[in-house]
């Protein structure tokens, strides 16, 4: 059996951060937010252009969509989620998160799945337009129909992040 | 909550706190300098690859990391792991963060064993990137070097098992720990003066 070690190590964080000075957390928020304001309408538009791009590559117009990357699909709804801190209570970020969840499945289990991503861009554009206005029920009810057309289509992810967690 | 509550009005003092914040996307990388900007954070390096932040490690001593997962040349988990096993001992202990809006079934044993001190999901908000900080800088937790794993000590709470599941140890609570790192219930009183975090 191989040796542990255990120690501690005093970082330069833990040294300097809470010497004298600085400033409050209510303080560092107000700034943070303030500063990403800055942000929020080019956060916007590289939200939509996103779920513009995802539509277009592999949506159910998109006559070359099976000939699209899933690796290209899965990196636009990760953009989506990012994104999403600039709309809040939208749901947007949990449709995207199962979105990846779908995409990585599929790729995974190599499952063509395109009815349920079809279903999964329209809540993502539903969402942005109108999930903020819903209510919560309203939110969860479609998270919910995507959590079950995946469960449907290429099984339940968390079943798979089970065994992948057990995995040693 | 395993490390204890932030006040709105604590204080903390970022000002001498070298930063380096990893993403592919530069609108991201944005977003982060902006965030830990407003915490007081003066230095601020950014890199849009592990290669490009793996040379800055070289040269100087960094004091956070904060990465993406999902790196085109690298994943963020196979980074930190090199900084825990192979970066100049002054940053081979350096508190990271990595953040990640979804975890691929294939990198979840990778993200457990990377040795990282916190994985944040996305999308990020200030209030949790605060509340890691401050847990960072407070906790007193013990790096764990092994042939397998190379990281702070993950066995950090005390509430035992999660809500109805049995221990696996006799002194295990009975399903006492329901909490959630990452939740939102735990982390909103931030924005509320004199309230926990």
């Amino acid at each position: 059996m191989s040796k542990v070690r255990k120690f501690r190590v005093k970082s330069r964080l833990a040294t300097l951060a809470f010497q004298s000075g600085g400033i409050s957390a209510n303080q560092a928020l107000k700034q943070a937010d303030a500063g990403l304001d800055t942000l929020r309408e080019e956060g916007l538009a590289a939200l939509d252009a996103a779920i513009a791009e995802i539509d277009a590559r592999y949506g159910p117009n998109a006559a070359g969509r099976t000939a699209e990357p899933l690796e290209d699909l899965y990196r636009l709804s990760c953009g989506v989620i990012d994104m999403a801190l600039f709309v809040p209570g939208s749901g947007m970020d949990d449709c995207a998160r199962s979105f990846c969840g779908l995409v990585d499945l599929s790729h995974e289990l190599d499952i063509q799945a395109w009815d349920a991503i079809d279903v999964h861009i329209e809540a993502l554009r539903l969402l942005r337009q109108a999930g903020a206005a819903m209510s919560a029920p309203q939110r969860q009810s479609i998270l919910d129909g995507l959590i079950q057309v995946t469960r449907k289509r290429v099984g339940d992810p968390n079943e798979y992040y089970d065994r992948a967690a057990a995995a040693v | 909550m395993a490390y204890g509550s932030v006040l709105a009005s604590d204080k903390i003092n970022l000002e001498k706190i070298d930063f380096l914040l990893i993403d592919p996307n530069s609108f991201f990388l944005d977003i982060m300098a902006q965030v830990v900007g407003g915490f007081g954070v003066r230095s601020i390096t950014r890199c849009s690859t592990a290669a490009e932040a793996r040379t800055i490690l070289a040269e100087r001593v960094i004091d956070f990391i904060l990465t993406d997962a999902n790196m085109p040349d690298e994943s963020g988990y196979d980074f930190i792991e090199w900084v825990r096993r192979h970066a100049i001992e002054a940053n081979r202990f350096v508190p990271a963060i990595i953040v990640t809006g979804h975890t691929r079934i294939s990198q979840v044993a990778r993200a457990r064993d990377c040795g990282a001190h916190f994985i944040i999901a996305k999308p990020i908000t200030p209030k949790v990137i605060l509340e890691r900080i401050f847990w960072v800088g407070r906790e007193n937790r013990m790096f764990i070097e092994s042939d397998t794993y190379c990281g702070l000590d993950r066995r950090f709470k005390t509430e035992g098992p999660p809500a109805g599941m049995a221990g696996r140890r006799a002194e295990d609570l009975d399903g006492a720990g329901q909490d959630d790192d990452n939740d939102d219930d735990l982390v909103s009183p931030i924005v509320a003066p004199k309230v926990a975090l």
